[in-house]
């Protein structure tokens, strides 16, 4: 099976390209997105998790919310990373359909979380589409 | 985890924020949350943000900040942090009017951070970047052991002041590109100019030229065998720059002096963003927020906050009174020649030219003036003698501490000489090859103060520690030319000449 893909999406390089290599040791396709195009990048790839920085080049709600009114984006599962733990961003972010909201420091957990939740959509996905090929299946003998 | 307002204080602080903004105060949207007194103190000792890098002197600070307030010594009534949109915490347990009294305190502080031009090179994403900072320092916490990174952000922190304050206004270090160009246009000796061809000869001698020619090629050879170029005041670029450290060291040293490069421009205007607050806390609640039967409790703690310890500086006080005689003195137009040309005590303190230029003159300064501009400018004979400032120190024959001078000039220079440069030496990196050993040799900016024995010797040897190689440092101790050098294991100090 193939590597579940995940957007990470950041202004910061350093940051960026050190979770790059973290998901990638963790299993991961780690996609990176420094120009805040987490939304063209999600409608091309289908990635499996996007990890969208709340304050970026633009606005992380913004970009949430652009790439959830997408009818194709809408199940993609968005993990929102702040440096702010307010309760208010959480709140607003999981309104917007985030699936997660983690306050930075990311450590550890977060890449394992990561890795279960994207690796929990793939199978998701494959066995969807098993399901759907046995349907189309039955439909064409009948 | 902080909380979002309640819906009492949401009105409130929308109350405040429209009288903030018809004083014509204009600042970035600005998030209140709330926080226990715990969790306030918490934030406080990380320097304000809710996210830092790991390090034990953030607990440190935390104990000091809870004991200070468990023994009801000091209290901190709200933080506010430079970032677009601006962050601020108000404490759970204030009463309301604190609270109002913080916002627009608060606003004020937002809109220096906007419109003040110190801070116009600040990230304003910085509570994102912290936690970044954060992400990587634990990072190699996790990769290198946590005795070694606290050992190194220790020695990186002693070495944090040895920036360039004034960095993002000049550009020090030239493009290489461009210099490179412009040393080759240079190089060209053409001499004096000539009008007439026939004078060529006579004017520019084919022998001067050639002097001329030989003297450029000689500083050019004589700047590349410098190393720096010029004498570099930010020392932690170049220790970026030239010093062999591991990855690891590295980042960790770029991240202390982003930081360093962050929380400058607070340093730098001190006196003026707390007085700048002050003034619009004292306007916005005496002139429209503040009800009748809070007047008690807004003087108790105004007061509270502009009360000056004997012997110290209260930035708050020194600031808001600052601000308030600009206002006065440009309402009046007690400035300019006239002004200062008058000698009669009596026209003077009936001098009023009904200006009222005062509050558009506050708002200039706010955003041209940092606090040696600001004291330098501002700080007149007129106010030293009202506030009465003085100079104070030890009296050995008394055994107490008493007041020096009065004079005003004294007292000005003393200030500013407390503010230049942020309180800290000046140390430039003169020679990263001295001696041709590559040993680092820095050289410090006597403005009268000599520098601490100890420190310096401390420094030394931290600085040391990251350049691996004997370091030098010249300076002027008792009037005297002294170099201290540390070679990694003893400490030695020689007379120098200057």
């Amino acid at each position: 099976m193939d590597s579940p893909v995940v957007v990470i999406s950041d202004d910061d390089e350093s940051m960026v390209r050190l979770l790059e290599r973290q998901a990638s040791m963790a299993g991961l396709w780690a996609v990176p997105d420094l120009k805040s195009e987490a939304v063209q990048l999600t409608t091309l790839l289908h990635p499996a998790v996007v990890v969208l920085d709340v304050f970026q080049s633009k606005y992380g709600l913004d970009l949430l919310r652009e790439l959830k009114s997408d009818p194709r984006n809408k199940d993609v599962d968005v993990v929102m990373v702040s440096g702010i733990p307010a309760d208010v961003m959480r709140d607003s972010c999981m309104a917007l359909g985030a699936s997660d909201f983690v306050c930075k420091p990311l450590d550890a957990t977060f890449l394992v979380n990561l890795a279960r939740r994207a690796s929990q959509v793939c199978s998701t996905r494959v066995k969807a589409q098993s399901r759907r090929k046995v349907a189309e299946r039955k439909t064409a003998d009948s | 985890m902080p909380k979002g307002l309640t819906p009492r204080l949401s009105a409130l602080k929308d109350e405040i924020e429209g009288y903030a903004r018809d004083y014509g105060l204009d600042f970035f949207e600005t998030v209140f949350e709330i926080l226990s007194y715990e969790e306030l103190n918490m934030v406080a000792s990380y320097g304000g943000f809710p996210n830092r890098y790991p390090h034990w002197r953030w607990g440190m600070e935390y104990e000091q900040l809870s004991k200070g307030y468990e023994y009801g010594v000091s209290k901190i009534y709200e933080l506010v942090i430079n970032n677009d949109p601006c962050y601020a915490y108000l404490l759970e347990s204030n009463a309301e009017v604190d609270q109002k009294l913080v916002m627009a305190h608060v606003y004020g502080h937002c809109d220096f951070f906007k419109n003040n031009f110190s801070f116009q090179h600040t990230n304003r994403r910085m509570i994102d970047e912290m936690a970044n900072h954060a992400t990587r320092v634990r990072r190699w916490v996790d990769k290198i052991g946590v005795e070694k990174i606290e050992d190194f952000i220790d020695r990186a922190l002693s070495l944090e002041n040895l920036i360039d304050q004034h960095a993002p206004y000049i550009r020090r270090n030239p493009d290489p590109k461009k210099a490179e160009e412009e040393a080759k246009s240079n190089e060209k000796v053409e001499g004096f100019k000539v009008n007439r061809e026939y004078m060529r000869q006579f004017v520019n001698p084919s022998e001067f030229v050639e002097a001329q020619r030989k003297k450029v090629e000689e500083e050019a050879e004589r700047a590349k065998k410098n190393f720096p170029e010029r004498a570099q005041r930010d020392v932690l670029l170049f220790l970026l720059d030239h010093a062999p450290m591991e990855p690891w060291e590295f980042d960790i040293l770029s991240i202390i002096r982003e930081e360093a490069y962050y929380f400058a421009p607070q340093g730098q205007t001190k006196i003026m963003n707390e007085g700048w607050a002050s003034y619009w806390h004292s306007t916005i609640m005496t002139q429209r927020a503040l009800r009748d039967a809070e007047v008690i409790d807004y003087a108790d703690r105004h007061s509270g906050t502009m009360g000056t310890r004997p012997g110290a500086l209260n930035p708050y006080k020194l600031g808001i009174e600052l601000f308030r005689d600009i206002e006065d003195r440009w309402n009046k137009g007690r400035f300019g020649k006239e002004w200062d040309e008058c000698d009669d005590l009596r026209e003077r303190r009936a001098w009023d030219r009904k200006l009222g230029q005062g509050r558009r003159k506050v708002f200039e300064v706010r955003k041209h003036y940092n606090d040696v501009t600001f004291i330098d400018t501002f700080l007149t004979t007129e106010f030293a003698l009202e506030q009465k400032l003085f100079v104070y120190g030890f009296n050995e024959k008394r055994n107490s501490w008493e007041i020096v001078d009065r004079e005003f000039r004294k007292v000005k220079n003393k200030l500013l000489s407390q503010l230049t440069n942020f309180g800290q030496p000046i140390i430039e990196v003169v020679n990263g090859n001295f001696e041709n050993r590559g040993e680092l040799l820095l050289a410090h900016k006597h403005d009268g103060q000599d520098l601490k024995g100890d420190y310096a010797r401390e420094t030394l040897k931290n600085l040391q520690s990251v350049w691996r190689r004997p370091c030098n440092l010249v300076t002027r101790y008792e009037g005297k030319g002294l170099m201290l050098r540390f070679d990694g294991q003893n400490h030695s100090e020689k007379k120098v000449e200057l």
